[in-house]
């Protein structure tokens, strides 16, 4: 990134949002109450799955780490 | 994961790119308005179409590709090139892409999701090229394209090994370049149909820069040392390929082979 330019925090478009699934499972997530995370449903049985992806500056971060 | 080692993969890109964000920004070769808007109209996009590029990097081809498209999204592994992606595309007045993290060889999409992928200068960092590719065409709709760009090598085993060492050295999140007929194949086994090859010369204008070529990533100074000793004692067959130029006293001139496909799905 520059020095002198910080991103505004991106708004994310319904629309796109509704599309997102476990990168696992692929499964729907849904966004939490305060709108901070992307939830796995109940229906997503991957072991992996940490059932949960934050949203990090607007972005979602739709990645499985060890 | 994807492979054992895919974690390991994930964060040496994100160690190598991270730093060095903004530098793609300005990357002549990544940001060459010339090359990304020939892309563009090879892909033919629809204003109707739904574009996901994966490994987006600076986001320059999901930038060039936003006016022709009602929707992008830029996805990378790297949190501060997405970071840069919205700076460059604010800069731009682009207001129909969005940003999102993840890995190539797990995508966060539903089968049949996108009329375009594209993948330009990245598919060489991914842990499981087979494994992204796959799937980038179950994200794929019926009848859409997927658009790929990045570093070959030539088929020759020996040029093929010779130069993907110069880029691990160069770049420790290297994994690989590969030659045509080994995409054609790995295209062909996810069931994609090339309709599109072409070979040419990544040469950031008329020659790379073999120092902001090393600076760009970071590289070690042992292992620029290391490179400029592989340019300078390549042989004949490996000077061809590179096209190594070395005319001017204290400069590598080369260029690195390059590789662009389409490959459609069935409609």
């Amino acid at each position: 990134m520059s020095d002198t330019q910080t991103p505004q925090p991106q708004t994310i478009s319904k629309e796109l949002l509704d599309i997102l699934v476990c990168p696992l499972s692929k499964t729907k997530v849904v966004l939490s109450e305060d709108g901070t995370k992307l939830l796995c449903v109940d229906e997503c049985t991957d072991p992996k799955c940490p059932r949960q992806y934050p949203i990090e500056n607007g972005i979602p971060k739709m990645l499985v780490e060890d | 994961m994807a492979q054992d080692n895919s974690q390991e993969i994930y964060d040496r890109v994100k160690g190598s790119f991270g730093p060095n964000a903004h530098a793609y920004t300005t990357s002549q070769g990544h940001a060459n308005q010339t090359e990304l808007e020939k892309l563009v109209r090879r892909a033919a996009p629809q204003l109707s179409d739904r574009l996901l590029d994966i490994g987006t990097g600076a986001g320059h081809t999901a930038i060039a590709f936003a006016p022709h498209v009602s929707q992008v999204i830029a996805y990378d592994l790297t949190p501060q090139m997405l970071e840069e992606v919205l700076v460059n595309a604010s800069a731009k007045g682009i207001t129909n892409l969005e940003t999102r993290q993840g890995a190539a060889e797990e995508l966060p999409y539903p089968d049949a999701s996108f009329e375009l992928v594209s993948c330009r200068l990245t598919t060489h960092h991914f842990a499981d090229l087979p494994r992204a590719l796959a799937e980038m065409a179950r994200v794929l709709k019926p009848g859409g394209r997927l658009v790929i760009m990045d570093t070959s090598v030539p088929e020759d085993p020996e040029l093929d090994g010779q130069i993907n060492q110069i880029e691990v050295l160069r770049d420790p999140s290297h994994v690989r370049n590969y030659p045509a007929s080994e995409w054609q194949a790995m295209l062909r086994k996810v069931g994609l149909t090339v309709t599109f090859v072409e070979a040419s010369y990544y040469d950031e204008g008329d020659q790379m820069d073999f120092g902001a070529w090393t600076r760009r990533i970071g590289t070690s100074p042992e292992n620029v040392a290391r490179l400029e000793q592989l340019f300078q004692a390549a042989g004949p067959a490996l000077r061809k390929a590179l096209r190594i130029d070395l005319s001017e006293a204290g400069k590598i001139g080369f260029a690195l082979p390059r590789i662009t496909l389409i490959a459609g799905k069935a409609a």
